[in-house]
């Protein structure tokens, strides 16, 4: 198992190099499961590469748990036979939903959050765990829209997806915070409900605010003060493992190395005072 | 109702209509038309910045706006399914043709650019070395000889191939030229995983072309002795197999 006082962070192209000729004291990556579904290309050498020297958890974006699609074996095939090339401690994915009639958004669009919704995904999920032959972390996406007929909140809709299907929780602290200042909510309110037992996981990102003051989960910057705050204070309700997600305008290897060890100097901070 | 939901987004999306969705959403400031339009943006941008990266030349030719413009009209016609993103751009060589002219330099660009993305994603198969088949030979063991999945033909009438060679290897954009006749290349991926290219004659494309569509070794030699006596066939094919496994183009699935 990962230690939960250890930062990890997301694999992207761009460090593949870095990692493989200088192994930085990284703790752990996080592969994006559907870059390396492909049996072919580089992409499963890098990995058989870099499985030497890091530990490795599997984080999708093409399960489609909520789709009224049925669910696609083939792309549950694809992962299986990922999760058994990578050995990863753990494979995760979103509580949400990607496309439906065949067509997919390659986006993670939120799902309603009602009873029947509820033992739709539970039905699904366990199928995927029986299939993977392992329980699922699922992830809190970022949305940017309610739906009028939701008759749950999100942590009561999780900790019953948690309960029903025995999977667990990663909580997005940036998504957390994109949230609750999107939707007016204090983030005291935001952590109030949150099933805490169920966390598994942590991931921080960067975000950005447009001109009138929406909140984007952008994942193209570095932490805010006010989502490495909120990080901290998850992580002394639950200690586990941090993620540090970037997806774009790329800096150094080395500037997020920093990241990581600024984050973990505060972690230890606080637990101490 | 779940499924009619998930339509009346993906109406949105695609066609930029939030008439079917709007009742299912929460009817308050939440649910203002920016927030609807971070989805329609990051869905657009997803999309055609993925075919930016598939075809990162042929982008820069036809130059951004315009490129963007035709990849719109492009998912239109032919919207993302399945889970990976890789197959995309599958048929944006064919909807470019039907656009401007089957030997339009951009078309042949295109054919390209898609057809080095299927070599960089082919099964990594390894390379049959000479040393293995002189080992093989010397032990009396034999050899199933067959084509590395990655080979596929390249045939130009313009300088296609050098241009993306320069561009992708050094940034280079030499000028567009017509060649005096088509010429054909074999490419493949090697053990660098570095695009290979090989300038081959009629024969050879006609003889490797045979093998990758699915004859065996066996069926060309038979189809070779029909003109050729055996052993001349047998001298040929071995002379060809030599040629073939020194470049690279071979494995052996024994």
């Amino acid at each position: 198992m990962i230690p939960v006082n250890q930062i990890g962070l997301g694999l992207r192209p761009a460090y593949y190099a870095d990692l493989i000729h200088e192994k930085p004291a990284i703790d752990w990556l996080e592969i994006v499961s559907d870059d390396f579904l492909s049996v072919g290309g580089m992409g499963p050498l890098i990995l058989e590469r870099l499985r030497l020297d890091y530990p490795m958890v599997m984080h999708g974006v093409g399960l489609s748990l909520g789709s009224a699609d049925p669910l696609c074996w083939d792309y549950l095939h694809a992962l299986k036979r990922l999760q058994d090339q990578v050995q990863p401690e753990w494979v995760s994915d979103h509580i949400c939903w990607t496309g439906v009639d065949g067509w997919s958004s390659h986006d993670l669009l939120p799902m309603p959050r009602t009873e029947k919704t509820l033992a739709y995904l539970a039905s699904r999920i366990h199928v995927v765990q029986a299939f993977l032959n392992r329980p699922l972390v699922l992830e809190n996406i970022t949305a940017y829209v309610d739906y009028a007929g939701n008759t749950l909140s999100e942590w009561e809709f999780m900790s019953c997806l948690a309960k029903k299907t025995g999977c667990s929780f990663l909580l997005d602290v940036n998504n957390l915070y994109v949230n609750a200042r999107n939707r007016d909510e204090t983030l005291e309110q935001a952590l109030k409900n949150c099933p805490w037992e169920y966390v598994a996981q942590y991931h921080v990102a960067g975000h950005e605010e447009t001109d009138s003051g929406l909140l984007l989960d952008t994942h193209r910057s570095s932490l805010s003060e006010s989502v490495s705050a909120l990080m901290a204070t998850c992580w002394q309700h639950k200690p586990a493992p941090i993620l540090l997600e970037r997806d774009d305008h790329l800096p150094p290897l080395s500037e997020l190395e920093q990241e990581m060890q600024s984050l973990k100097a505060r972690l230890k901070e606080e637990d101490h005072a | 109702m779940l499924k009619d939901m998930q339509r009346a987004w993906k109406k949105h999306l695609c066609e930029g209509d939030d008439t079917d969705l709007a009742p299912y959403l929460e009817n308050d400031s939440l649910n203002s038309k920016e927030r609807l339009s971070v989805y329609q943006n990051a869905y657009w941008v997803r999309l055609v910045n993925t075919l930016i990266h598939d075809f990162p030349l042929l982008a820069l030719e036809m130059g951004n706006n315009t490129f963007k413009e035709m990849a719109a009209a492009y998912l239109k016609t032919h919207e993302p399914s399945g889970f990976s993103l890789h197959h995309l751009g599958e048929h944006l060589p064919r909807y470019l043709s039907a656009q401007l002219k089957e030997n339009h330099p951009l078309v042949e660009m295109a054919h390209l650019e898609r057809m080095i993305h299927l070599i960089r994603l082919a099964d990594n198969q390894p390379i049959l070395s000479m040393s293995h088949i002189k080992e093989r030979l010397a032990q009396g063991e034999p050899l199933l000889l067959k084509i590395h999945a990655s080979v596929r033909f390249f045939s130009g009438q313009y300088n296609t191939l050098e241009r993306w060679q320069a561009f992708s290897e050094q940034c280079l954009r030499p000028k567009l030229e017509t060649l005096s006749e088509r010429k054909h290349h074999v490419l493949w991926r090697g053990n660098n995983h570095q695009v290979n290219a090989w300038l081959v004659n009629d024969e050879t494309h006609h003889d490797l072309s045979a093998l990758v569509t699915g004859k065996s070794l066996q069926e060309w030699c038979d189809s070779s002795s029909e003109t050729l006596s055996l052993d001349a066939a047998i001298n040929r094919l071995v002379n060809k197999v030599f040629l073939w496994a020194e470049k690279g183009l071979l494995v052996d699935e024994r």
